[in-house]
C-alpha cells in the first residue's frame, strides 16, 4: 500500500511538473509616447488566455503553461501586435503598441462649452504644430484662418477683417501681453509645445474680452502631464529649445520650457562687409515658460504660469543713414517682458463655480539711436475674476469683471513722425520731443453674460453687456453686446452676433503735451450673422462647411492732425484728432473635408474695408484685401505626413506719391502724397510645403521636419522703396524661398 | 510707441535694404537739377524781425541749356513736423518774396548761389503760443521752388525759427566752414588722387543752447554738426560726416572734360543752421564772403 501510494505520489509530482503554470505579469503601453493602454485585451496562444488591463496599462497572467507561447493585442487605431515568448524569459513583460498614425497622437479635445463666442475659432496643439508655413507656430498659424488679413512677408501681425495691427489684442491665458511675436513675427513669445490651442476672436466676440475693435487672439497654456515625466527637445535654423514637465506628487505637476535664438549668427555672416553699419549684437530672442498646477482640495483647482520673453538687437551706423540723416550712431533695440499669472479655479456647487487670475508683470521697451531714444518701463497688473451659476436647465448666468492697472515710465527725445496713407516722413523731418513721463493709466471692465436655451426650442439666446471704464480718458462705456444661436437640424447651426465696442486711446495720443488730451475712445459697431453645416452625418468622412458675413462701422477713429487748437488760453499743437470714420463689410467661408489619410480646407473671404479723414476722400484702409483665399491640404501615414498651403490675396493699397519736397533743413526729400491709398500693390500669392517624419521607439520619438515657406520662390511685392527724391520707385520683394529643416526628439 | 516703433521699423527696413536699388541715382552726384541747401544768414530771429537767406543750387548736366527760375515765398509754418505739405499756397499770411531768373549759374560748373532774399517773420507769430514755444521757437516756413524752363522743378523749404528775445537771449548762429583739408592743408580744387578728406569748422560752430522740455524744464544741449559732400564725379566712402570727421576720396579714372571735379559741402547744426564750401572755391562763395554778406 505504502509502495502504490508512493507512485500516485510521483505520478502528481511528475504530472504537475509536466503542466505547470507560470505568473506573467506585464503593461501595455502606446510606443513612443509611453501612454498606459487600458481596457486592452490580452491574449496568449496557443493557449488562449485573456487579461484585460487595468487603468495603468498592466495585466496579470496566473497560470500560463509552460514553454513558448505568443503575445497577441488587437486595438483599434494601433498596429496588431504578435510577440512570441517563453516562460523561461523573466515574468515581466513591456507590451509596447505602435499606433497607425503618429501625427495626431497630440490631439487635444476641446468640449463645446469651451467654445464661448459664436464667432470663435480655435486651433489646436496637434494642428499648428503641423500647419504648412508657419513653422510650428500657434500665432503664425492663426493666418490660415478666414478673416485674417495678410500684413506683408515682414511681419506676422494679426490683422482681423479689415482693422488694422493695433486693433488686435494678444493675451495669454486671458491677460493682456505687450506683444506675441520676436522681432515683429519671427516667432511668438512662448514654446509652442506649451500651448494647449489659440482662441481666435472676431466681429461680434463676446462680453468677456474688450478694449479692441478688432479682435483677439488669446494663447492658453496647457496642463502638464502627470502620468510621468516627460521632456523634448528640438533644434532648427533659428532656435532651439527644450521643454520637461511631469508630476510632482499625486496632486500636482510642473512643466518648464526654454528658447533660445541663433539667428543673429546667421544675419551676421550675411551683413559682413557692408560698410553702411556693423552689426555689434546680432538680433538674438529667448523665451521662458514655466507652468505649475495644483489641486488643493476636491474643489479647487490651482494654476501658476510664469512668462519671459526678451528681444535684443545692436548695430552701428558707420554714417549717418542715407535716407533719414537724424538716424546716426548706434542703434539699440531691446524687449522684454515677464508675466506671473497665477489662477484659482473654484466649485463651488455643481451649479456654481468661479474662476479667478491675476497677471502681474513688467515690459522694458528700449530704443536708441545716436541722441535719439525711447524708453518705456511699465507695471502692468491685469485682473479677471468670473463666476458661473447655472440658474436653470435652461439657464447659465457669467458675472465677471476684466481689469487692468498700469504704471509707466517712457522717457524720450525721438522727433514726431509723420506717416499719412502708409507713407514715412524721415524721421529728420520731425519736431524733436523730449520728455520723462510717469503716468497711471486703469481700465476697469465688468461684464454680464447669459446663455438662456428654453426646453423644446432651437433656439439659444445670449444677451450680454459689458460696461468699461478707461482713467486716461475718462469715460465710461457702455456696450451691450447680444448674440443667438438657432440648431436648425443637428447637422446645421445658425448664429448671429453684435455689439458695441470700443478701444482706448494709446497713451502718446491722449498726453497732454504730444497728444490731445481731449481725445476719446475710437468706437466700432458689429455685426455678424452666419452657419455651420456638417455634412459628415455622424462619419469622420466627408465636409463640414461655415459662412459668416459681418459689417463693422467705426467712428471716433483717431488720426494725426496738423491743426492748431486753443487750449487753457494758449494756441498749441491739435497732434491728433477723433475725425477719423470707416465701415468694413464683407464674408467669409471655411470648407474643410476629411478622409482618412486625406484632409483639407478651403478659407476665402471677401471684404472690402474704407476709411475717411480730414483732408482725404474716402478710401480703402491700409489692409483692405477684397479677397483673400488659402487651400490647405495634408496626406499622412503612419510616420509620414505631407502638406501644403496655398495662399493668395489682392494687394494691399499704397497712397502713390506725386512730388516731393527738399527739406533744407533736415537735408533730405519728403513725399508729397497722393490721394490715399488709391494705388495697390501686385496681387499675392505662395505655396508652402511641409514634410513630418516621425521615428517612433519604445521609449521615445523622433521627429524631423521640413517647412519650405515659399517653394516656388516667387518675388512678391511686398513694399515700395523710393529714390531719395521720389522720382523713381522700386518693390521690395518677400522672404525668398526659406527652408526650415527642424529635429525633435521627446520623451 | 507708435513712434518709438517706427523708428525701429526704419532702422530695421534700414538693415534689410541696405544693399540693394543700385539703380536708383545717388543723392550726392551733382549733375541734375538741384537744391544742395539753403542758407539763412540768421536762422534763428525775433517776431518781425528779418534774414537775408540764398540756396545753394546746380545744373551740370544741362550746360546752361535752359533758362531757370526761382520763387521765394514765406508762411507761418502750417505744422509740417505733423504732417501739413511744406506750402505757403492757401496760407492767410502768404508772402510771394521773389520770383525771377537765375543769373548765377555760369560755364563751365553750374553750381552756384542763387538770388539773395531777405525774408521778414509776422510780428504777430509768437501771440497765444506757450512758454515753452516762444522759448524753443515757432518755424517761419520759406519755400523754394527752382524751375527750368523745360518743365523740370525742384521745390525745397527751410524754417527759419521764430523766438521771443525777451525769454531767450542768444540765437542760434549758423556754422562756419574755413574750407576742405586734406592731411591738415586747405585744398583750392578738389585733388586727384584719393585720400581722406575732412571739413573744417570754425571755431565755436557747434554751440551749446538752451532747450525748454517744457513750460518748466529747461535742458543744455550741444550742436551736432554733419557735413554733406555732393560730388560731380569720382566718390566719396560716406555721403555725410559728422563734425570734423575724415571722407575718403576717390578720384575719377580720368578728368572732366574743359572743368575741374565740382565738391561742394553743405554743413547743418541741426537747428537749421547751415554753410557752404565748395571745390573750385569761388562756387558757392567762400564761407567768409558768405557769412559777410549777412547783416
Amino acid at each position: 500500500m505504502k509502495f502504490q501510494l508512493g507512485i500516485l505520489f510521483g505520478l502528481c509530482v511528475s504530472l504537475s511538473s509536466a503542466f505547470a503554470d507560470t505568473r506573467i505579469e506585464g503593461r501595455v503601453r502606446e510606443r513612443g509616447t509611453r501612454n498606459p493602454l487600458s481596457g486592452v485585451n490580452v491574449y496568449i496562444l496557443p493557449s488562449k488566455l485573456k487579461a484585460t488591463t487595468g487603468v495603468d496599462g498592466s495585466f496579470v497572467f496566473d497560470q500560463v503553461p509552460d514553454g513558448p507561447f505568443s503575445f497577441v493585442v488587437n486595438l483599434t487605431d494601433y498596429e496588431k501586435l504578435k510577440r512570441e515568448d517563453s516562460t523561461t524569459d523573466k515574468d515581466y513583460r513591456e507590451l509596447y503598441l505602435e499606433r497607425t498614425s503618429y501625427q495626431v497622437y497630440e490631439t487635444t479635445i476641446l468640449d463645446k462649452e469651451k467654445k464661448r463666442h459664436n464667432n470663435q475659432r480655435t486651433l489646436k496643439r496637434s494642428e499648428f504644430l503641423t500647419m504648412p508655413g508657419s513653422g510650428g507656430d500657434p500665432v503664425k498659424a492663426v493666418q490660415n484662418l478666414p478673416g485674417v488679413n495678410r500684413v506683408s512677408s515682414f511681419s506676422s501681425q494679426i490683422v482681423i477683417q479689415g482693422a488694422g495691427p493695433q486693433d488686435t489684442k494678444y493675451t495669454i491665458n486671458g491677460h493682456e501681453v505687450p506683444l506675441v511675436f520676436h522681432f515683429g513675427g519671427l516667432t511668438s513669445v512662448t514654446s509652442p509645445e506649451a500651448i494647449d490651442r489659440v482662441d481666435y476672436l472676431s466681429a461680434g466676440y463676446g462680453v468677456e474680452f474688450g478694449r479692441a475693435n478688432g479682435g483677439l487672439v488669446g494663447l492658453l497654456t496647457r496642463s502638464p502631464k502627470t502620468d510621468r515625466l516627460h521632456g523634448l527637445a528640438f533644434v532648427d535654423l533659428i532656435n532651439a529649445g527644450a521643454l520637461m514637465e511631469g508630476p510632482i506628487d499625486s496632486d500636482s505637476s510642473f512643466i518648464v520650457g526654454a528658447r533660445q535664438s541663433y539667428i543673429g549668427a546667421v544675419l551676421k555672416k550675411f551683413m559682413k562687409g557692408n560698410d553702411s553699419f556693423d552689426l555689434t549684437v546680432a538680433p538674438r530672442y529667448s523665451d521662458v515658460i514655466f507652468g505649475y498646477e495644483r489641486k488643493l482640495t476636491p474643489k479647487d483647482q490651482f494654476k501658476w504660469t510664469s512668462i519671459y520673453s526678451s528681444d535684443t538687437l545692436e548695430f552701428v551706423f558707420n554714417e549717418p543713414v542715407r535716407a533719414d540723416p537724424k538716424l546716426r550712431g548706434g542703434f539699440r533695440n531691446s524687449t522684454a517682458f515677464f508675466r506671473l499669472i497665477p489662477e484659482l479655479t473654484h466649485t463651488h456647487s455643481n451649479i456654481t463655480t468661479s474662476r479667478w487670475s491675476l497677471g502681474f508683470g513688467r515690459d522694458w521697451f528700449n530704443v536708441n539711436t545716436g541722441s535719439n531714444y525711447f524708453k518705456l518701463t511699465t507695471y502692468a497688473l491685469t485682473a479677471r475674476g468670473e463666476v458661473e451659476r447655472k440658474m436653470s436647465s435652461e439657464w447659465v448666468n457669467f458675472i465677471g469683471f476684466d481689469n487692468r492697472y498700469n504704471w509707466a515710465q517712457a522717457q524720450l527725445n525721438i522727433p514726431n513722425s509723420f506717416a499719412g496713407g502708409g507713407v514715412f516722413n524721415p524721421f529728420s523731418t520731425g519736431e524733436t520731443r523730449q520728455a520723462d513721463i510717469k503716468q497711471k493709466n486703469h481700465r476697469i471692465a465688468g461684464y454680464w453674460r447669459a446663455e438662456v436655451k428654453p426646453h423644446e426650442t432651437r433656439w439659444t439666446y445670449i444677451p450680454g453687456m459689458r460696461l468699461d471704464y478707461f482713467s486716461l480718458s475718462q469715460e465710461v462705456l457702455p456696450g451691450p453686446r447680444p448674440a443667438v444661436r438657432y440648431e436648425l437640424s443637428d447637422s446645421v447651426k445658425l448664429r448671429s452676433s453684435g455689439g458695441l465696442y470700443y478701444q482706448p486711446p494709446l497713451e502718446q495720443e491722449i498726453d497732454a503735451t504730444y497728444g490731445n488730451p481731449d481725445i476719446k475712445s475710437p468706437r466700432a459697431w458689429h455685426f455678424t450673422a452666419g452657419g455651420e453645416k456638417d455634412w459628415r452625418e455622424g462619419t469622420s468622412r466627408g465636409f463640414v462647411t461655415s459662412i459668416d458675413g459681418f459689417y463693422k462701422s467705426l467712428d471716433r477713429l483717431i488720426v494725426p492732425s496738423a491743426r492748431t487748437t486753443t487750449r487753457n488760453s494758449k494756441i498749441v499743437s491739435e497732434n491728433y484728432s477723433n475725425d477719423g470714420v470707416g465701415h468694413v463689410l464683407g464674408a467669409q467661408t471655411e470648407i474643410k473635408f476629411e478622409a482618412d489619410p486625406w484632409s483639407s480646407s478651403l478659407i476665402y473671404t471677401l471684404s472690402r474695408s474704407r476709411r475717411s479723414e480730414p483732408g482725404q476722400v474716402d478710401h480703402p484702409s491700409q489692409y483692405d484685401q477684397t479677397h483673400l483665399l488659402g487651400v490647405l491640404g495634408a496626406y499622412q501615414t503612419r510616420n509620414w505626413r505631407f502638406s501644403g498651403r496655398f495662399r493668395y490675396s489682392t494687394g494691399n493699397p499704397t497712397t502713390p506719391i506725386t512730388d516731393s519736397a527738399f527739406d533744407a533743413d533736415n537735408d533730405v526729400y519728403i513725399p508729397i502724397r497722393g490721394p490715399y491709398y488709391s494705388d495697390r500693390l501686385p496681387a499675392f500669392y505662395q505655396l508652402d510645403l511641409r514634410v513630418d517624419r516621425k521615428f517612433v521607439f519604445d521609449k521615445w520619438i523622433l521627429s524631423f521636419y521640413l517647412d519650405v515657406q515659399n517653394a516656388t520662390n516667387r518675388k512678391s511685392k511686398e513694399q515700395m522703396v523710393y529714390s531719395y527724391n521720389y522720382k523713381q520707385k522700386d518693390y521690395i520683394s518677400g522672404l525668398p524661398i526659406f527652408p526650415t529643416l527642424g529635429i525633435k526628439g521627446e520623451f | 510707441m507708435k513712434n518709438s516703433l517706427r523708428l525701429f521699423t526704419l532702422a530695421a527696413l534700414t538693415l534689410l535694404t541696405s544693399c540693394s536699388n543700385d539703380t536708383f541715382p545717388v543723392y550726392v552726384a551733382l549733375g541734375s537739377l538741384r537744391v544742395l541747401g539753403i542758407i539763412a544768414c540768421s536762422p534763428e530771429i525775433s517776431p518781425g524781425g528779418s534774414t537775408k537767406m540764398h540756396a545753394i543750387i546746380s545744373d551740370i548736366t544741362s550746360g546752361g541749356t535752359r533758362t531757370l527760375t526761382e520763387t521765394w515765398e514765406s508762411c507761418t509754418d502750417p505744422g509740417v513736423s505733423a504732417g501739413a505739405e511744406p506750402t505757403c499756397v492757401g496760407a492767410s499770411d502768404r508772402t510771394v518774396v521773389y520770383s525771377g531768373t537765375v543769373s548765377t549759374l555760369s560755364s563751365p560748373y553750374y553750381t552756384a548761389r542763387g538770388t539773395a532774399v531777405t525774408v521778414t517773420a509776422p510780428s504777430t507769430i509768437l501771440s497765444g503760443r506757450t512758454d515753452q514755444v516762444k522759448f524753443n521757437g515757432y518755424p517761419f516756413l520759406v519755400t523754394y521752388t527752382l524751375t527750368a524752363s523745360n518743365g523740370d522743378q525742384v521745390r525745397a523749404f527751410k524754417r527759419v525759427l521764430v523766438t521771443d528775445a525777451s525769454v531767450k537771449g542768444t540765437k542760434n548762429a549758423a556754422p562756419q566752414l574755413s574750407g576742405i583739408k586734406k592731411s591738415g592743408g586747405t585744398l583750392s580744387s578738389t585733388p586727384y588722387s584719393s585720400g581722406n578728406l575732412n571739413a573744417s569748422f570754425v571755431g565755436g560752430s557747434a554751440e551749446t543752447y538752451l532747450y525748454k522740455i517744457t513750460d518748466t524744464v529747461i535742458t543744455s544741449q550741444t550742436e551736432d554738426l554733419t557735413s554733406t559732400w555732393f560730388v560731380s564725379e569720382g566718390s566719396f566712402k560716406y555721403y555725410r560726416t559728422v563734425s570734423d570727421d575724415t571722407n575718403a576720396w576717390t578720384p575719377p579714372a580720368s578728368q572732366p572734360s574743359g572743368r575741374q571735379v565740382v565738391t561742394v559741402v553743405i554743413a547743418r547744426d541741426s537747428r537749421g543752421g547751415e554753410d557752404a564750401t565748395s571745390l573750385p572755391t569761388s562756387l558757392v562763395g567762400s564761407p567768409s564772403v558768405v557769412q559777410a554778406a549777412c547783416p
